[in-house]
């Protein structure tokens, strides 16, 4: 267990911003930390680094109680926490040289390295005022893994990006754990970056734990079905399906029937075309974590 | 050790990066070499009056207009008007990295906030040696190559005169107690600074402090002779001290011991503010 | 005693009042106040130049000074210089005692009497100087009749105080020049007892009259030593530095 929770707890005032959060994180995983704004995710974050104290709770990083290895753990830790603030009066590599030095030192061969997996090689010597926001993002990953870290933990590391940036993030953090088989944990509210990213997911709401598993093990094991069908007449058969009251949702878009079902009724959807005689040419199953999700949290609107 | 070690030479690399830590040095190098060549030009008339009663039967021999009594009046600058270079870098020291959200990458490393804080209390010290120094090697130092140099003027129990020599090491003296001084003021504008996230809020703190302080050092209302202890300022006059004779080592070792009383508890505060602070921003 | 016998002492006593009265008119007839300056000038007279190193030790109340080196140099007939580095303060009277040096032109030089110190005789003059500026003060002089030095120096300023200046002589290329002098000063109002800067305040303004100030007194010594005379001083040494 490279990270675990138990019942960790942060009260502001008279709100639980996080309560009772027990959570596990195994080594090697990408592990996705969901959940709506305002639900704890950067007070857990900020829990796990030290920046606040929990109120009630412990945490612990390579199966050792914090409060026994106190701060040395976070020598093979990274962390990005929310948008990456650098010193913007230094340069790039002044900056991790700097960051590097406070990990118990890190060679200057390391820095180079990390500028080029982030591919900030060529502007390393230019003061991080005059970089994008996705550099300066790119630049923030570059000092969380700058000491070998075993993990690292990424709060929003896509946030305010464009496209082609979350891309690009996306492919950095596959390519960390990966390559280097750093264990990443990550908080977003992105569920289709967390899709596509993380093989492991913890989804909280109102500071509370709501379930935790690996993202195939959830969307195959939820109580609902959704599925892309491709019908000769989509619009009679979207008509018909409408009426079922096994159908929980259907919608229509470029001659592709969207419908979700109870998990149970996948058989009967198919039967029922075929007996009202559609020529059904494909079913592809299409539950995503955002209808998981959305599900799961009771935000679906139907 | 190490860590704290290069954790401080960060700090000072951040603070010598920074526009605002040069303004001292830039005012200080331009204001004091237009002083000398004034002084140079147009004289400085000090001794004249103070030795009236003398002139009837002695006649003066030489002169003691020279860089080195310049130099000494210059040191009144360090009552109120030079602590503004001090509180201009250590209000920033902290509070501008809350601002910034620069904490939330320089203490997520394996260093202690304890030796986060105290490398940057040392820094803000390295910052108030520098600036104090510099003044007085430059005041001194271009007061002898431009005026000249001499036996220093000054007042104490009468008149005293010293020789050059003398004069040169009492200054060192004085300005080595000069830092102890302004360390007070930065290090209690290095606690406000731990206090806000806005540089702004410690500068004006402390100069209302210090101003308020001097104030109440100032006014003779036997009522309050007895917070005079407790006011830091009460103590500042000690980078004088050096210039009697014989020099009242055990007073400024009072003086020095009380002074680092209040840095001490200044910096206290700081860390045990800092320590337990929520970053959340 | 018998009536011839008292006669004949009466006749010798007169003999004895006579020849003193005429001793002493003869006397009288010698202590001219301008002949006495002009014997002592008539020992300077032979002296081109002058220098000499001063060691000049100050006690005066509320004033300390360390001691300091001053250069002394004399030319001919009326070109002084005092060099020091830093500052130094040398007393008017007592450095090179040439009487033109401290008795103003237009003084009035008079007699006062004659008195015997330690075996010697001297001739005490005052000077009463005629500019109105300096009217209130006086100088008495104690010459030296066996060599015309003047060995003491009384400058007395009315209602103010008074220094007195001892000379001590010695001979150099058969001349007598000073080889220590002590000024020894009392006036009523001396140096301020300025303190140093302070929290209450700041800086002492010297300007600002202070009431009850201390009388000064205390003395200035000079040792006077490397004397050479007539060594042929070039006018150089005499220029004055603008400062």
């Amino acid at each position: 267990m490279i990270l675990r929770t138990k019942n960790l707890s942060k009260r502001f005032g008279n709100r639980w911003a996080v309560d009772g959060l027990n959570l596990e994180v195994e080594k090697g995983q990408i592990f996705g930390f969901l959940g709506p704004n305002g639900a704890g995710k950067s007070t857990t974050i900020r829990i796990l680094l030290s920046l606040i104290k929990p109120t009630t709770g412990e945490f612990s990083f390579f199966g050792k109680d914090f409060r026994k290895t106190g701060r040395n753990v976070y020598a093979k830790i990274g962390a990005l926490v929310e948008k990456p603030d650098f010193y913007q009066f230094l340069t790039a590599r002044r900056n991790l040289q700097m960051l590097a030095g406070l990990s118990g030192g890190v060679p200057d061969k390391r820095i180079d390295e990390v500028l080029e997996i982030v591919k900030l090689a060529d502007r390393a010597d230019d003061r991080v005022k005059s970089y994008s926001h996705g550099m300066k993002q790119r630049l923030g990953i570059a000092q969380s893994i700058l000491n070998h870290p075993e993990i690292i933990i990424l709060d929003e590391p896509t946030n305010g990006l464009d496209p082609e940036g979350i891309k690009e993030i996306r492919k950095l953090i596959l390519r960390l754990a990966g390559d280097f088989g750093i264990t990443v944990f990550l908080s977003s509210h992105l569920l289709h970056e967390i899709e596509q990213t993380c093989s492991h997911v913890a989804i909280i709401d109102n500071g509370k734990l709501v379930v935790q598993g690996e993202v195939h093990d959830l969307l195959r094991k939820n109580d609902f079905y959704i599925t892309e069908v491709l019908v000769d007449d989509p619009q009679r058969a979207m008509s018909l399906l409408e009426k079922e009251i096994w159908i929980q949702k259907i919608t229509s878009g470029d001659g592709v029937l969207k419908i979700k079902i109870p998990a149970e009724s996948r058989p009967r959807l198919t039967q029922f075309l075929v007996e009202n005689g559609f020529a059904v040419s494909s079913v592809i199953p299409r539950t995503s974590l955002e209808d998981y999700y959305l599900t799961l949290l009771n935000r679906d609107m139907k | 050790m190490t860590l704290l070690l290069k954790a401080t030479w960060y700090e000072i690399i951040k603070i010598a990066s920074k526009w605002r830590t040069y303004i001292g040095f830039i005012t200080i190098a331009i204001l004091i070499p237009v002083i000398m060549f004034l002084v140079r030009k147009y004289g400085f008339g000090v001794q004249d009056n103070a030795l009236n009663s003398m002139k009837g039967s002695f006649v003066f021999v030489g002169s003691l207009v020279n860089g080195l009594i310049v130099s000494y009046f210059l040191m009144n600058v360090l009552w109120v008007h030079f602590p503004f270079f001090i509180v201009l870098v250590a209000g920033d020291v902290v509070s501008s990295e809350g601002a910034a959200g620069t904490f939330r990458i320089w203490l997520t490393r394996p260093i202690s906030r304890f030796q986060v804080i105290t490398a940057k209390f040392i820094a803000t010290f390295v910052y108030t040696a520098a600036i104090v120094l510099f003044l007085g090697l430059l005041s001194v130092g271009l007061g002898m190559l431009i005026v000249g140099g001499g036996d220093l003027f000054v007042f104490d129990k009468g008149i005293l005169i010293l020789s050059q020599g003398e004069a040169l090491y009492r200054f060192l003296i004085a300005y080595l107690l000069a830092v102890c001084v302004q360390m007070t003021v930065a290090s209690l504008c290095f606690l406000f600074s731990s206090l806000t996230s806005n540089s702004v809020g410690p500068i004006i703190g402390t100069y209302a402090t210090l101003v308020v302080m001097f104030i109440l050092s100032m006014l003779k209302i036997d009522a309050l002779k007895v917070i005079h202890p407790y006011l830091f300022t009460s103590y500042f006059d000690v980078f004088f001290a050096p210039f009697s004779d014989p020099i009242p080592w055990q007073e400024i070792a009072g003086d020095v011991g009380k002074l680092g009383i209040f840095i001490l508890v200044f910096y206290l505060a700081s860390a045990i503010s800092f320590i337990r602070k929520e970053i959340t921003t | 005693m018998t009536a011839d016998s008292i006669y004949s002492f009466k006749k010798c006593l007169m003999v004895l009042i006579l020849t003193g009265m005429v001793l002493i008119s003869v006397g009288r007839a010698q202590e001219n106040p301008q002949e006495i300056l002009a014997k002592v000038n008539a020992l300077y007279s032979s002296i081109d130049d002058y220098a000499a190193t001063v060691t000049l030790s100050v006690n005066i109340t509320n004033f300390r000074m360390p001691k300091k080196i001053v250069k002394v140099f004399y030319k001919k007939p009326n070109k002084f210089s005092m060099k020091t580095d830093g500052f130094a303060m040398m007393p008017k009277v007592g450095v090179f005692p040439v009487p033109s040096n401290f008795i103003p032109a237009d003084a009035q030089v008079m007699y006062n009497h004659s008195e015997t110190l330690k075996g010697i005789r001297y001739h005490v003059l005052d000077v009463k100087p005629k500019e109105s500026d300096k009217k209130d003060s006086e100088i008495s002089l104690w010459i030296n009749s066996k060599r015309w030095t003047i060995d003491r120096v009384i400058l007395g300023v009315k209602d103010s105080g008074s220094s007195e200046v001892n000379l001590h002589y010695r001979q150099i290329e058969g001349k007598w020049l000073p080889d220590s002098t002590v000024v020894t000063l009392n006036y009523k109002k001396g140096i301020p007892k300025l303190d140093r800067p302070s929290i209450e305040r700041p800086i002492d303004d010297p300007d600002v009259p202070r009431v009850n100030v201390e009388s000064l007194s205390g003395t200035v010594r000079l040792i006077f030593s490397d004397v050479v005379i007539n060594s042929g001083l070039d006018d150089s040494f005499f220029e004055t530095e603008e400062k």
